[in-house]
């Protein structure tokens, strides 16, 4: 799996002293600040060493700023939700508010399930909620929802293969 | 023990169909109350081979995630971080949707790509930044126009307009003595037009990114707050009467900019969300229709300078000094008709160029 070629390596490596500064200063531009520039920037390299597909070093800029755009779609993603758990946690009473270390496993737990949501069809997403966190059966979301159970059903299987696909590679 | 048989498969090769089949079994031994026979027949199958087995982990481990969290939290959480998001996209259609953004759009970008502050293009004198200047009209006026600043003076009518369109000049009148009768002198400065705050914010455009740029400290970021400004006074009804319109711009974007700072919610629609990449398994089509905020004003940009002459000229004295149209006539000395006739052609050429090239970005990325 580490096994990088050399050939790619070394392509990785030109790429990296020729347009890091380049990156960097672009993302610094898109993201408002030179830490999370620093970091997203870092994160492109990283997901550039752990493809399988070549370097396509005709149009280096392009292709890096093609993968550094996902990557701050990611990060303002992740910005927001975030924003949306510190707000939800503001509103609970004091007992209920979970310590600083399982709130942390819990935001990278909603980052992940955030990434699967996003990509699903509203109803789909909207149908998987109700069976995921909330942990209601086919038939009691069928009746909330108002589909049929195999609608449901269906529903549920097409997220469940959209999380497969997502973890574990191969397209659904 | 099932992770010793995981070894066996290596990485992806659970065929497709294997994994197809483990998914209908979760749904319906997970999320269903299921009968004994079904039970039966799902141990049957998890016994029949080894592919299957490592299947059925890999799809009960998907749901791990789930599980970290508490249920309520989850759900809160994640509906807040829709609701965010909604509202970013639904206050960015709003504007679109606005037939005038791209007038206002194309001035905020005209500040945004030149270097010289546009009101320069339109003065008939100007001084640039440290350059002090006399000037001596044909009327005897004299005018002292300080450091960066920018008039027009139109001296042929029946009253002599002098329009201060940037900085500050000192006027002394002169007789006007080739004139049978001593025409009147209007001297119309920037606050006259501030009593939008549009306009204000037209005026000001560079002042206020110096502004958002001293306080958080990024150009680019500057200008997409002032956008994001621009934008939203265009979605509000138009306010007048404001009094320090200038004021009022500066709360509104370092409000902007704190938020932004804080969330970074809207900003997320400004960026190019078009993601080509192979493992973005289905980037949704209004993300695909984002441009950046940059993208749309440079292509404004080209699009107004695209524009013949005259055009150009109708454009930007009706759109970005927002002169009425009757005046836009008389300064350039055409009929009504006419400026009424090169505005619409403006503006579907403006509009098509922007349309055309989104839909050609769009064909791009898939």
């Amino acid at each position: 799996m580490s096994s990088v070629d050399p050939a790619q390596h070394s392509a990785i490596q030109t790429l990296y002293s020729d347009h890091h500064g380049w990156l960097q200063s672009w993302l610094r531009r898109k993201l408002g600040n030179a830490f999370d520039a620093a970091d997203v920037a870092q994160d492109v390299f990283i997901k550039l060493l752990s493809r399988q597909t070549r370097v396509d070093a005709r149009a280096p800029r392009a292709y890096l700023s093609t993968i550094a755009r996902g990557l701050v779609i990611d990060h303002w993603r992740r910005r927001e939700l975030e924003q949306a758990w510190l707000e939800t946690l503001a509103h609970l009473p004091a007992p209920e508010v979970p310590s600083p270390e399982s709130r942390l496993v819990f935001l990278e737990a909603l980052v992940a399930i955030d990434k699967v949501l996003d990509e699903l069809k509203p109803a789909v997403r909207q149908a998987f909620l109700c069976a995921q966190p909330e942990g209601l059966t086919c038939p009691q979301i069928a009746v909330r929802l108002g589909v049929s159970l195999a609608t449901v059903e269906r529903y549920i299987a097409t997220a469940l293969r959209h999380c497969y696909a997502l973890r574990f590679g191969g397209d659904v | 023990m099932s992770d010793a048989k995981a070894i066996l498969f290596d990485g992806n090769s659970i065929p497709a169909d294997v994994v197809d089949q483990a998914v209908d079994w979760a749904v319906k031994l997970n999320f269903n109350a299921a009968s004994a026979s079904h039970r039966d027949a799902f141990s049957e199958w998890l016994k029949a081979s080894a592919i299957n087995a490592e299947a059925w982990r890999r799809v009960q481990a998907l749901q791990s995630d789930f599980a970290k969290v508490p249920p309520r939290l989850a759900i809160d959480a994640l509906q807040n971080a829709a609701l965010n998001r909604s509202d970013a996209t639904l206050s960015r259609r709003r504007a679109l949707q606005m037939l005038g953004l791209v007038g206002v759009a194309a001035a905020a970008g005209w500040g945004a790509c030149r270097q010289a502050p546009w009101q320069r293009l339109l003065a008939d004198v100007s001084t640039r930044v440290g350059e002090q200047r006399r000037v001596r009209l044909d009327d005897g006026t004299e005018l002292v126009l300080n450091t960066d600043s920018a008039i027009s003076a139109d001296l042929r009518g029946e009253r002599r307009l002098i329009a201060v369109r940037r900085g500050e000049i000192q006027v002394t009148t002169g007789a006007d003595n080739h004139a049978s009768a001593s025409r009147p002198f209007w001297l119309s400065t920037p606050f006259e037009a501030e009593r939008s705050l549009l306009a204000a914010l037209v005026h000001h455009y560079d002042e206020l990114i110096d502004y958002v740029r001293r306080h958080f400290g990024d150009r680019g970021f500057a200008r997409d707050i002032v956008h994001d400004v621009c934008v939203q006074i265009m979605e509000r009804t138009e306010q007048t009467g404001v009094r320090i319109p200038l004021a009022l711009l500066r709360r509104i974007s370092h409000d902007k900019a704190v938020d932004r700072c804080r969330g970074e919610a809207t900003r997320r629609r400004w960026i190019d969300v078009v993601d080509t990449l192979p493992d973005a398994v289905c980037p949704s089509s209004d993300l695909l229709r984002g441009l950046t905020a940059e993208q749309e004003l440079e292509l404004l940009t080209r699009a107004i300078e695209a524009l013949p002459l005259r055009r150009r000229q109708v454009f930007i004295l009706n759109k970005i000094h927002q002169l009425p149209q009757a005046d836009v006539a008389a300064r350039l000395g055409i009929s009504v008709k006419m400026v009424e006739k090169q505005l619409r052609l403006a503006m579907l050429h403006c509009r098509e160029s922007f349309e055309g090239e989104e839909l050609g970005y769009v064909r791009f990325a898939k």
